[in-house]
């Protein structure tokens, strides 16, 4: 049987799928195995989340790192890639430009970044 | 103090302990030591069973039963369990949301009197209520949508404090928001324009608007986002610092409570099983209940599955509790006496507390032997 998983928990995540899709506003982040999304993540959201998460082994009562800002409305979305506003690796000009199309990165992992793209590839426009 | 084995239904301490009989002796009112702010003793909640057209007494829920622990002034102290097992009554006895049905709720004042929360009448805990406060689980449905911001977290100033003058009350409330993280243009908006976040910071705001020693949180974080959750922490984390707060911070996501809590309080079935500093109990728990909860926490890293040992069984009716130790009938540890015999809560390490027949005989994993903590690829400590 196929599950299609759906929860922001991501300790469950990591214990119940082998296969991940990150989404933030509607979009397509990042794919890949399990594996990679938790060891090997590419997308600075992915890994911004990843590190915002209070786990059992991580040092008690310190500040954890977040992701500046807040989740933009849909009916208020920002012009090109969804996430530039909270992102650490915003290009000005490039990501608030064009909307990144989800691009392979290897054989099985994909994201959707102008890290990994052309600032021409515009995945809006090809659809 | 706990008789078990007594029938529910009738209950003597039900009459004579309801909160509207005052016990005069102030030696009763004792904390046990002056560090502590909260001191909550053999606390108990009955809900009454009704039944049948005249609404007959048939039995009690003992939604919380026999409970006794302390709170630091300045610390967090969490309080877990399963659903209900009584976390959230016992919270809210605490702040007299619910009537408690026997016991002492101790509370340092700021004026340094020891006051019993349990036994005060409504009109003496007016005064008391600026100084403990709530911070709610959901915050869509705790923040009323046709108040904007300003009546929200003005709205205790003006009932506390009578603060009138809406110029000063718009100062103040500039000031909550400001403390929050809030922009103060936002005062004048309906929650309907705010995220789960900033909704659960108008929340703390308005807890905050009293200046209160005390906050109790329950579950502020499980409504959240990952990414707003480590928001709201840092939040609490931050205003604990900066105003001295202690907190008392209901929840299930151990995760959550790891990282946040000084010490934690476990319960099954309205009693506590284990009262721990939170590495302790973490990694050397002595309760077969605390370990199975700690087998059972999802780690966020695919290499390490499968390690849960579940439970069998479900949660007993807290109607009808098994007999002797509630947790009996799904521990893979018990023996006889379990069975006839309800453990008490002793003390075996200075500050560990168990409720186990064979705490000093088992030897119990928690979350440190079982995982592996640093992998490459994944920090685990920041």
């Amino acid at each position: 049987m196929a599950i299609i998983f759906i929860t922001h928990d991501l300790g469950v995540i990591a214990q119940m799928a082998d296969f991940v899709v990150v989404m933030y506003l509607g979009r397509v982040m990042e794919t890949g195995p399990s594996d990679e999304i938790f060891h090997n993540p590419q997308h600075p959201y992915t890994k911004a989340l990843l590190q915002s998460i209070p786990t059992v082994h991580s040092a008690s009562r310190t500040f954890l790192p977040t992701i500046a800002g807040s989740i933009p409305h849909p009916f208020n979305r920002p012009p090109g890639c969804p996430y530039f506003p909270r992102c650490v690796e915003y290009m000005p000009g490039v990501c608030d430009h064009a909307t990144p199309a989800v691009r392979p990165l290897n054989p099985t992992q994909s994201a959707s970044c102008f890290l990994f793209s052309d600032a021409t590839d515009d995945g809006d426009m090809q659809q | 103090m706990t008789d078990p084995e007594a029938p529910a239904v009738s209950t003597p301490e039900l009459t004579s302990a309801m909160p509207d009989h005052p016990v005069a002796d102030p030696a009763a009112r004792q904390l046990r030591s002056p560090d502590v702010l909260v001191e909550v003793k053999g606390l108990k909640k009955y809900f009454p069973i009704k039944e049948g057209f005249v609404k007959k007494i048939v039995g009690y829920v003992r939604a919380v039963d026999d409970v006794s622990f302390f709170i630091n002034e300045g610390e967090t102290l969490g309080l877990v369990g399963e659903s209900g097992c009584g976390k959230t009554t016992t919270s809210r006895c605490i702040l007299r949301a619910h009537n408690p049905t026997a016991g002492q709720i101790l509370f340092r004042r700021k004026s340094g009197e020891v006051v019993d929360v349990a036994r005060l009448s409504e009109g003496e805990m007016k005064p008391l209520r600026s100084e403990m406060q709530m911070i709610f689980q959901d915050p869509y449905a705790s923040l009323n949508p046709r108040m904007t911001l300003l009546d929200i977290v003005g709205e205790p100033l003006l009932v506390v404090e009578g603060v009138k003058n809406r110029d000063e009350r718009q100062a103040r409330v500039a000031e909550l928001l400001q403390r929050v993280g809030l922009r103060q243009e936002y005062m004048q908006r309906y929650p309907h324009a705010f995220s789960g976040g900033q909704r659960q910071r108008i929340v703390i705001a308005r807890a905050l608007a009293l200046n209160p020693r005390f906050v109790v949180a329950d579950e502020p974080v499980s409504a959240l986002d990952v990414s707003v959750q480590a928001q709201v922490l840092n939040l609490l984390l931050r205003l604990q610092q900066e105003l001295n707060l202690t907190y008392l911070f209901v929840a299930h996501d151990l995760s959550v409570v790891k990282h946040i809590c000084d010490r934690v309080v476990v319960m099954y079935v309205g009693k506590i099983v284990e009262t721990a500093p939170t590495h302790d109990l973490f990694f050397t728990p002595r309760h077969p209940y605390t370990a199975a909860l700690m087998s059972a926490v999802p780690v966020a890293n695919p290499r390490i599955r499968a390690r849960m040992t579940p439970l069998e069984g479900d949660v007993p009716s807290p109607a009808n509790p098994p007999s002797g130790c509630y947790f009996h009938p799904r521990c893979p540890y018990a023996v006889d006496k379990c069975k006839t015999d309800l453990p008490m809560l002793n003390e075996i390490e200075p500050g560990h507390f168990v409720a186990c027949h064979r705490a000093d005989e088992l030897a119990l994993v928690g979350i440190g032997d079982a995982r592996t903590p640093e992998l490459p690829g994944l920090e685990v400590s920041r």
